[in-house]
């Protein structure tokens, strides 16, 4: 299957080369409200090439007998990857040297510098830090300084704060955009893996995207949907 | 309680003039901390957490009779901290470093830090009541 | 004692830049670096693409203690320096009669303050720290660093329906070389500081962003809130344009809260009255 949807990729990408619409600087517009559309938010693996992870044994005793609460549950940022396969859109913005994502999850954002800069040095980061750069016609993010607390998933899949992030962001078609992640963390994993998975644009017109918060201890409810007045049809 | 006084501080001014914009008021400090009960402990760090909105460090603190207390002491957010030139791994457990600040209200063994003695004598500014602009 | 020392040296410092009385271009507003109104309304900035002042990059407020409080404050311990003006039009705020007994409250339950449970500080109160602007032509994007808030400034369409939220909703078009913003959908939650300030569900903002000079930026909002006030009120600071190399940084809150625990029920600030001039 891995094989086929490379095959698909490919072509895909070579076909779209000629027509992508482009930004000002050159770049393939990324632009727009995307959503991812599967259930790799409560098991990555899901999205996962062979569908699982290759723990280090001693890794997985680690994270069996480690917390049990998501912290999600208590407001904490996700992390990257797993901000983008949280079930609610986000919002892409390019300006030369800059790809912003604007998350609806808890109003998250990332700044990504597309000109070449050195990882900050000593701070860990909930969404980590990003350093950008295009490829081609691919987005290519590279992310350290993750903190160690995020899950991947809602299955309790976790990492170290060795963890390395690697994003790759490809249109395919005007509504599509590929999304994949290396995922790379010697004191976790025996090497690294990758997942990958669509994002899908969100056309309905006039959709914009809506606050939410995320609210610990209020009545007991960590994340507050956003409510969305409904659309004219 | 014992306030041990231990070796004068320098002060690190230069943090003053760099601190001169508006930062995070995440609350109101005063209504947690008492600013006229300075404080100064020296003690082992048990734990940082570099957090936000508030960063944490623990320290077990030897009192006059040499019963251990474990406090707390609130410091700037990672941001704030970094821009200070601060990294994550200064504040190891095992750490000896001598913290001045002010009491909590709630007579807990807790403070707002505002500046930290490095084991190396370095002195870093830490409170979070940078001046807002 | 030593920490006074401290306090006062940190108020000297502040006073320099405040000595000066404010004037934006076509107000005055009190706080913050003064601002030549003959050379603001003969500035005319860099555009972008499309033809409008280009407001991109980092702006660093200097809004004169607003957190604290939006009108005039002495400095005291845990609040920085005080400001002589305030950032409102008059150094005071047009509330009815009743909503006294409100502000004294709000300054007396200091554990109630909202940005303190971590909520999003709302408009203009994020509009006093540090953001940064991405410009196109249908959105105007301002990424906060606290909380990770941010807010599109959408030039078209209308403000929702059924709908509040702390940031509220934003609609902006150009007025000349102004960037005029209409902030509705506001919830009753936010506060405009921490000095009581509230506001209600009615509340409505209209914003004026004006570049002035190449690292300044004119910040006006005029408050609306017929719940609350008996007529429109007005504040503005300038800002200021950020070192090259700045950067924003992630400044979460929820995650590591611990302040709330040591603030039992009723705490105030200050003594009754310190926020007054």
């Amino acid at each position: 299957m891995r094989n086929r949807s490379a095959g698909f990729f490919f072509a895909a990408v070579t076909l779209l080369a000629q027509s992508v619409p482009r930004t000002s600087d050159g770049k393939p517009d990324l632009q727009g409200i995307w959503m991812s559309r599967n259930a790799a938010g409560f098991d990555v693996t899901e999205i996962a090439e062979g569908h699982e992870i290759p723990y280090l044994p001693e890794a997985l005793e680690r994270e069996q007998k480690g917390p049990r609460v998501d912290p999600i549950a208590h407001c904490a940022m996700p992390g990257v990857p797993r901000i983008t396969y949280m079930p609610f859109p986000f919002q892409i913005l390019q300006r030369p040297g800059y790809v912003v994502f604007m998350y609806e999850y808890m109003h998250d954002q990332r700044i990504v510098r597309t000109t070449p800069r050195d990882h900050l040095d000593g701070i860990d980061l909930w969404l980590g830090d990003s350093v950008g750069h295009w490829e081609g016609d691919t987005l290519v993010i590279d992310v350290t300084n993750l903190r160690p607390e995020t899950w991947l998933d809602s299955a309790r899949h976790t990492h170290s704060e060795a963890l390395h992030v690697v994003e790759r962001y490809t249109r395919t078609a005007p509504d599509t955009i590929n999304y994949e992640a290396t995922i790379e963390d010697p004191k976790t994993y025996s090497k690294p893996w990758k997942i990958s998975m669509p994002l899908h644009r969100i056309t309905e017109p006039g959709f914009e995207l809506r606050e939410q918060e995320c609210s610990e201890g209020d009545n007991g409810r960590a994340i507050h949907p956003p409510y969305r007045p409904a659309p004219k049809s | 309680m014992g306030i041990r006084s231990q070796v004068a501080i320098l002060i690190a001014s230069a943090s003053l003039f760099l601190a001169a914009l508006p930062v995070l008021a995440h609350h109101s400090f005063a209504a947690e901390y008492d600013g006229t009960k300075p404080i100064k402990v020296t003690g082992t760090v048990t734990k940082f957490d570099m957090t936000n909105p508030h960063s944490w460090v623990y320290l077990d603190v030897k009192d006059a009779d040499g019963k251990v207390a474990n406090w707390g002491f609130e410091t700037a957010s990672p941001n704030a901290l970094f821009r200070r030139g601060f990294k994550k791994d200064f504040l190891k457990p095992g750490n000896m470093v001598t913290i001045e600040g002010f009491l909590a209200k709630d007579g807990s063994h807790t403070g707002n830090a505002q500046k930290l003695l490095m084991p190396d004598g370095n002195t870093i500014v830490l409170g979070t009541e940078v001046n807002p602009g | 004692m030593r920490p006074l020392i401290l306090s006062v040296a940190m108020t000297a410092v502040l006073a320099l830049p405040l000595a000066a009385q404010v004037r934006p271009p076509d107000a005055g507003f009190p706080s913050g670096p003064k601002i030549d109104p003959a050379k603001a309304r003969a500035y005319n900035p860099p555009k972008t693409a499309d033809g409008h002042p280009d407001l991109e990059g980092i702006w660093q407020p200097r809004s004169g203690g607003a957190a604290y409080s939006i009108l005039p404050h002495p400095a005291g311990f845990f609040l920085g320096a005080g400001s002589e003006s305030g950032i409102v039009e008059g150094g005071e705020l047009p509330y009815q009669p009743w909503a006294a007994e409100r502000i004294k409250y709000l300054t007396q339950h200091m554990e109630l303050d909202p940005t303190g449970h971590c909520h999003y500080e709302g408009i203009p109160h994020a509009m006093y720290f540090a953001f940064q602007i991405f410009q196109t032509p249908k959105q105007i994007a301002v990424l906060h660093e606290n909380m990770h808030a941010y807010r599109i400034i959408y030039m078209d369409g209308t403000h929702p329906k059924d709908y509040l939220a702390w940031m509220g909703d934003s609609r902006g078009h150009w007025e000349g070389n102004t960037l005029v913003v209409d902030v509705a959908n506001n919830n009753d939650k936010s506060v405009f500081d921490m000095a009581g300030h509230f506001h209600s569900d009615a509340l409505h903002v209209v914003e004026r962003f004006t570049l002035v000079d190449a690292d300044t930026m004119s910040y006006e909002a005029t408050l609306e809130d017929p719940k609350v006030f008996t007529k429109p009120a007005k504040l503005g600071f300038p800002l200021k344009r950020a070192p090259k190399d700045y950067e924003l940084i992630e400044s979460g809150c929820f995650e590591g809260e611990r302040d709330q625990a040591h603030l039992p029920e009723g705490v105030a600030t200050l003594p009754e009255g310190h926020y007054k001039k």
